[in-house]
């Protein structure tokens, strides 16, 4: 649909369909948290019983059962966004949107709001949109991302994939924020093997790869430098790594990765 | 020297006490309801609020504007046959009524403007984004938002009013003005003067405690 071409009572009743969190909360400062939930309540005209009920559920949903009858200005800034969250999400939206709505937070209130969302994501089965640029939001709870530059959607995919080979420039400077970014010219200028940069995503990160290659082969190896982690629930590695030995060797050392599903590639 | 008490009529004060607060009370009413109709429209049509109609806006300030630059001795007289035309006198209690709305209400239409422009602009985009009609924002966002700041007009107001309300007196409306100025200047009863006043003192010490009173009654800032 086209959101942008509908008349204004048409958009209304569309905007009923989507729930939104903001980086400012956004609350009535009049009301109460009860009466900041039932506002989108009131606007889909429930009866005051049915209202009572969908707030009390939401209430428990994002666990400010205690808070009902305060106003924002006694909550925190977590609590805050609770009350967003549980607004947003009053009238069983299709969409959740979320626009920076953990940039005005500090670490930890942002990760147990993430978790909630997560949460919420897995119970509900809603999809939600965020906008953020917060790198660690994205590796933390989103399963696909995409980049916008000056308005255009530069890049777009899975997150292990746009994180771990970024194509575009502003991808690769926000990347960069949060992985290690390793210059390989030192590396490559004092080490004197066969220097390799090797990229595997998922189950294979936990299997004895490496070991299993070099094994019946003269070659050895050392980790020079190297990540491995997870992404939201994806397992990755990251490794530059020196191989030493006979070079026909080393090719089948390499051969053998890459038919294991590991990406290689040569520094030097 | 011993201010003489003699020509006090306490019937007479109580009369003018009762035709003031009468006057007051009808005419804050009439301007509250007017006032926050055209202040709603006027904070609406603004530059990007929810109407945007510069237009509008700009006539109605207009308007506005001249009807605040006149004074109010000089409106009550100009507008006497309008007076006349909606209550059947110039004279009196009611007499005093229309004169003191139309002088009030565009005073308090600014006051609710600057209420509502104190309204965190992020709320009401949440509203619209949960897809309130403009009449939904204005009814259940913006008044419910600017409460402590409408109060605090109506406060303003209502005590402008009792001095106009005085002033009234010039032109044979009633109340404590009217007496004051009979008795007091043009018989020089200073008792009477001084009595007047100093109700008229009380009357706006209540009027601004109790408006204080509610703005923090309903502050959850």
């Amino acid at each position: 649909m086209e959101l942008t071409r509908l008349s204004t009572s048409q958009l209304q009743q569309q905007r009923r369909r989507i729930g939104m969190i903001f980086q400012h909360f956004n609350l009535l400062s009049m009301a109460t948290v009860r009466d900041n939930i039932a506002f989108p309540l009131k606007l889909a005209k429930l009866s005051k019983a049915e209202t009572k009920k969908r707030v009390d559920e939401l209430l428990q949903l994002v666990g400010l059962e205690q808070h009902g009858n305060k106003y924002p200005a006694q909550l925190s800034g977590g609590q805050k966004q609770r009350v967003g969250i549980a607004r947003a999400l009053a009238n069983n939206p299709d969409v959740l949107l979320c626009d920076e709505a953990t940039s005005a937070l500090d670490p930890q209130t942002t990760n147990s709001i993430l978790s909630l969302l997560v949460d919420i994501n897995q119970k509900l089965g809603i999809t939600m949109l965020l906008i953020t640029h917060e790198m660690h939001v994205i590796r933390s709870i989103c399963d696909r991302v995409a980049v916008i530059d000056g308005g255009e959607v530069v890049e777009m995919g899975d997150v292990v994939d746009v994180f771990l080979k970024p194509q575009h420039g502003v991808t690769r400077d926000f990347v960069s924020q949060v992985a290690d970014s390793f210059d390989p010219r030192e590396l490559i200028a004092t080490r004197s093997g066969r220097l390799i940069k090797v990229n595997y995503i998922g189950d294979i990160t936990y299997e004895p790869l490496l070991f299993n290659a070099v094994k019946s082969t003269t070659v050895q190896f050392t980790i020079l430098q190297g990540t491995v982690s997870r992404m939201k629930n994806t397992p990755y590695g990251q490794l530059v790594i020196e191989f030493l030995g006979e070079h026909a060797d080393i090719e089948r050392v390499i051969t053998d990765l890459r038919s294991k599903g590991l990406e290689v590639g040569d520094l030097k | 020297m011993m201010l003489k008490m003699g020509n006090i009529i306490p019937e007479e004060i109580w009369k003018a006490t009762k035709d003031t607060l009468v006057m007051l009370g009808v005419s804050l009413l009439f301007t509250i309801i007017l006032g926050l109709i055209l202040g709603v429209i006027l904070f609406l049509t603004s530059r990007r609020q929810l109407l945007a109609q510069p237009i509008v806006y700009f006539l109605m300030s207009i308007v506005i504007n001249v009807l605040r630059s006149v004074p109010f001795v000089i409106l009550m007289i100009m507008i006497m046959p309008i007076t006349k035309a909606i209550t059947g006198t110039t004279l009196g209690v009611k007499g005093t009524i229309p004169p003191l709305v139309i002088a009030a209400a565009p005073f308090f239409a600014r006051l609710v403007e600057t209420a509502l422009r104190e309204v965190d602009r992020g709320v009401i985009e949440a509203a619209q984004a949960m897809g309130a009609s403009r009449w939904g924002i204005v009814r259940r966002v913006l008044l419910l938002e600017a409460r402590p700041g409408l109060l605090a007009s109506i406060t303003i107001t209502a005590v402008t009013l009792v001095s106009y309300t005085a002033m009234s007196g010039v032109i044979g409306g009633g109340g404590l003005g009217d007496l004051a100025l009979r008795h007091g200047y043009q018989r020089f009863q200073t008792d009477v003067m001084v009595v007047t006043v100093v109700l008229l003192i009380i009357l706006v010490q209540l009027l601004q405690m109790a408006g204080d009173y509610l703005v923090r009654r309903f502050s959850r800032k």
